[in-house]
């Protein structure tokens, strides 16, 4: 009974068939330019999740947090912090499944391309994975505190080490403010670096990059425990 | 006032709750015994849905407690569910058919008792359409389906007559009756003190955040029920 709302509400959310057919769309053009254009699966592997995280994850917990729904829900006898985890859990389901047609049909297509060795398509697909569960959870966690414009604030959070190295070259900032402030946003650096050496690009990971690939993800899941803590126990339906 | 039954299946005392410099709830004791039908009336603003949220566990007291069959409303709620029908009508299941909410609640829509139900308050026919072309009346009705479907033990009605036709009113008497005869307890909150006096046992008029007066309005004529209202409300 507990998971007959994922279900249900992810079916009468959106017209998924729209979705669909531009998520098919775009995977047919993948599969055909990676074939020549090998530079092209970077950009699907860093626009695609993020997109589609910000669709599906982003929408998903804004319509669910609509009073209407959550009224709906909660009338069953089941708990609102396990409802609201089952809900993101399907919701994480749809968007793993968009994302990886997506990036499959761009290795399909990269596969094919004679001048991309195989250690290559390794390395994308590992940073693709990667990069999918980094945006997913940042766009969960924006989605969990904000009521509109999760979009930018999860653009602006996934953007944040660009301003930091900004920042960074403009006045240097001491090692432990830069090192807190690292891992507390999204870990392109570590994920993108593990491409390159995976790829072989670079002789040796940054010694800092496998707990930021650890950390962040803990991190995000942290917050999203406290914040649906706080959504279950707030009062969700305005006065009289 | 201290409005009692007994014995209480729920039980909210000294229930306080504030917005702002606004106190909407003050000080309210209410029982509500096992099978009852207790209706309240008040004018708008008077605090009647604050009092329905915080007997739910969708609000939290600044003062007082609520019990319903000895736990809280949030554990009552989670152990053995609710049936709430909010006074706004916001919809968000535009693109839902009512079959697949009764789903959500109750797995399968056509067992026997769900029909009944159902078919009690006028919602069958509906029950395939999309929500969002669902007039204002028939998404009334099944938002009362859906609160009612699974005969749940505590089930409190903000206005569930809103834009409900006189059939569909009567409808509504019918299967909160029904309900309430099966063991249910069920809070109705309504302007329509005449449609009210016809399917309550008790029925008490709140004004200012205060329960004013209780009555049992098995007998009481329209007339004398109206200057029952407007004494108890004014006096306020």
């Amino acid at each position: 009974m507990k998971w007959r709302s994922v279900r249900i509400v992810l079916a009468t959310w959106r017209d998924w068939r729209t979705l669909g057919g531009v998520v098919i769309a775009i995977a047919v053009a993948a599969v055909t330019v990676t074939r020549s254009q090998a530079n092209f699966s970077s950009a699907a592997v860093f626009y695609v999740p993020v997109l589609l995280a910000t669709t599906v994850l982003g929408g998903l917990v804004q319509h669910v947090r609509r009073a209407a729904i959550w009224r709906t829900l909660l009338q069953r006898p089941v708990s609102a912090e396990g409802e609201l985890w089952r809900l993101l859990g399907g919701g994480w389901g749809v968007y793993l499944v968009l994302v990886a047609v997506i990036l499959g049909a761009a290795l399909l297509g990269l596969a094919e391309n004679a001048a991309v060795p195989r250690v290559r398509l390794l390395a994308v697909a590992v940073t693709g994975a990667l990069w999918a569960g980094t945006s997913g959870l940042v766009v969960s966690v924006v989605a969990s505190f904000a009521s509109g414009s999760v979009a930018a604030l999860s653009i602006g959070w996934i953007l944040s080490p660009v301003l930091l190295s900004l920042v960074d070259s403009a006045a240097q900032l001491p090692d432990p403010v830069h090192g807190t402030l690292t891992f507390l946003m999204p870990s392109i650096d570590a994920i993108f670096g593990l491409g390159s050496y995976l790829a072989g690009d670079v002789p040796s990971l940054d010694p800092w990059h496998p707990a930021h690939l650890i950390g962040f993800p803990l991190l995000c899941l942290g917050i999203l425990a406290w914040r649906f803590r706080v959504i279950a126990r707030s009062e969700r339906v305005g006065s009289e | 006032m201290h409005v009692t039954a007994s014995p209480a299946f729920v039980e909210a005392r000294g229930l306080v709750k504030r917005y702002g410099v606004l106190e909407a709830v003050r000080a309210v004791d209410l029982d509500i015994a096992v099978g009852e039908i207790v209706g309240i009336a008040g004018p708008n603003g008077s605090g009647k849905s604050t009092l329905a949220r915080l007997l739910l566990g969708f609000a939290r007291p600044h003062a007082g407690s609520v019990r319903i069959d000895g736990r809280s409303p949030e554990e009552f709620r989670v152990q053995d569910g609710i049936g709430y029908v909010p006074e706004d009508g916001e919809r968000g299941w535009e693109r839902a058919t009512p079959r697949q909410l009764l789903m959500l609640r109750l797995g399968d829509p056509d067992v026997p008792s769900a029909r009944a139900i159902c078919d009690s308050i006028g919602a069958t026919p509906l029950l395939d359409k999309r929500v969002g072309t669902l007039s204002k009346g028939q998404w009334r009705a099944c938002l009362v389906a859906y609160a009612m479907v699974a005969a749940p033990r505590f089930i409190v009605l903000d206005e569930p007559d809103a834009g409900l036709d006189p059939a569909a009113m009567e409808r509504l008497r019918t299967t909160t009756a029904l309900l309430a005869g099966g063991g249910s307890s069920i809070l109705l909150l309504s302007h329509h003190l005449d449609e009210m006096a016809l399917g309550v046992h008790r029925l008490l008029f709140f004004s200012a955040g205060r329960i004013r007066r209780s009555i049992d309005p098995r007998g009481v004529g329209p007339t004398e029920l109206r200057r029952e209202y407007h004494s108890a409300v004014q006096a306020a």
